[in-house]
């Protein structure tokens, strides 16, 4: 249980990591938007918020 | 700096928002409640003082012991089973926070699934918590919860979960604390609260042991009695005396192949006379409009009126609704019912109480009337 817990944080964090970089990188500022509705649900997710 | 980083800086501060915003409220929901030890509560104690694994997890709920240190039965109430059911965590408290115990005593754990307490349903659109005004002017909160187990604290859930008894369910009933019964002490977390809860009932070696639940306005289980086989002549005497009260119940045998239900395995699995009492929540419905406390408090819903009339509902349905008193004094009218009829039948078990509203007394005075002040 704690190990499947941990490799699923760590696979958000990853993908977290990804989309804002991406972010970043992007220059249509409506895909930008879109990164930010993943970001909030994945970060809440790696807190183990909800 | 480019124009599209300096946007990217700006949505991601703007994401921090959001973010803190709505983990605060989720964070909120994980706040206990306050329910108040009334006169003949002597002691209280938790779920791992039975099940010690259960220490330090959040599902450790607390449970309250209501004795009057005279010889006599001892009755088991569990409210909170399913968590978006208010009138069963809110039965329980009336319980607590009212009743003097003069004979045997009275166990009530009001938030058996504790952990489905600390969030809601997605897509329900579920009010987070729900508000009474005491005698004394106060507020009382109480949260509106989950129907399972939170899945921060067990998950990911399977796609078909496979129960005890081998019997297939879908995945996220491995959330549901009423189908992991008997329990598992090396099973998942919700099978672990149920079997924390099954030796409660073991080593207090509970006479009569009833699980207060709501069931949806379509559901054709409900205003019902469903009672394990060896509780059922029990069951029958006090369906008739609450018909003589004018409250209508259904009453059922506990199906021998529906497991790891309250109804079946605390009977097959203890000594106890098991019951499960449903009435009828629109809250929880699949036909429902607006869903808001006031749906919660007072049931009203065009949706479920218009039903009602097209004949698909298994309880009465008006522009009246269902208040949470209906609810909560059906429970607690059946409940001494129930106790009532035990004392007859076993004289030397007899559990004794008074101080507890029935039906008429929350009709006429509300909920929030039997409250305990916060102060
Ligand atoms: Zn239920």
């Amino acid at each position: 249980m704690f190990i499947i817990t941990l490799t699923y944080r760590l696979i958000i964090l990853f993908f977290t990591t990804l989309v804002i970089l991406d972010m970043f990188k992007e220059e249509d500022i409506w895909n930008q938007l879109t990164s930010v509705f993943v970001i909030i649900p994945f970060v809440l997710r790696l807190f183990m918020i909800k | 700096m480019k124009k599209n980083e300096k946007i990217a800086i700006f949505l991601l501060i703007f994401a921090a928002f959001v973010i803190v915003a709505a983990g605060l409220e989720f964070v909120d929901q994980w706040k206990p409640d306050l329910i108040i030890p009334g006169p003949s509560v002597t002691r209280t104690a938790r779920l791992s003082d039975y099940f010690p694994k259960l220490k330090g997890e959040y599902c450790d709920t607390t449970i309250y012991f209501l004795e009057s240190g005279e010889p006599g039965g001892t009755v088991m109430v569990l409210g909170g089973t399913h968590p978006n059911e208010p009138s069963s965590l809110l039965s329980a408290v009336l319980l607590i926070e009212n009743a003097v115990v003069t004979q045997g005593r009275i166990i009530v754990i009001p938030q058996a699934n504790l952990s489905g307490f600390s969030h809601n349903d997605p897509q329900e659109a579920s009010p987070r918590k729900i508000h009474f005004e005491t005698a004394g002017g106060g507020v009382r909160v109480f949260r509106y919860g989950s129907r399972a187990t939170n899945p921060i604290h067990q998950w990911p859930d399977p796609d078909i979960y496979i129960n005890q008894f081998g019997q297939s369910l879908s995945g996220s009933e491995t959330r549901n604390l009423n189908r992991g019964y008997p329990g598992d002490p090396e099973g998942n977390y919700t099978e672990q609260i149920c079997y924390g809860i099954m030796e409660v009932i073991r080593q207090e070696a509970s006479d009569l042991s009833i699980d207060l639940h709501e069931a949806s306005p379509e559901y054709p289980v409900i205003n019902a009695i469903v009672a394990h086989e060896r509780a059922i002549d029990l069951a029958s005497i006090a369906v008739l005396d609450l018909q003589m009260e004018d409250l209508d119940y259904s009453l059922e045998i506990s199906p021998p192949s529906f497991r790891g239900l309250t109804h079946r395995e605390w009977g097959d699995y203890s000594d106890t006379l098991a019951i499960l009492m449903e009435t009828a929540n629109a809250s929880q419905g699949r036909i429902r409009g607006k869903t808001d406390e006031a749906l919660v408090l007072t049931g009203k819903d065009k949706m479920y009126v218009k039903a009602a009339e097209l004949g698909r509902l298994y309880v009465p349905y008006d522009e009246n609704g269902h208040p949470i008193e209906e609810r909560v004094g059906r429970h607690l009218t059946a409940t001494k019912m129930l106790v009532e009829n035990m004392n007859m039948l076993w004289p030397e078990q007899a559990v004794v109480y008074h101080g507890v509203p029935d039906y008429y007394e929350l009709m006429e005075q509300g909920y929030g009337n039997y409250l305990l002040p916060s102060l």
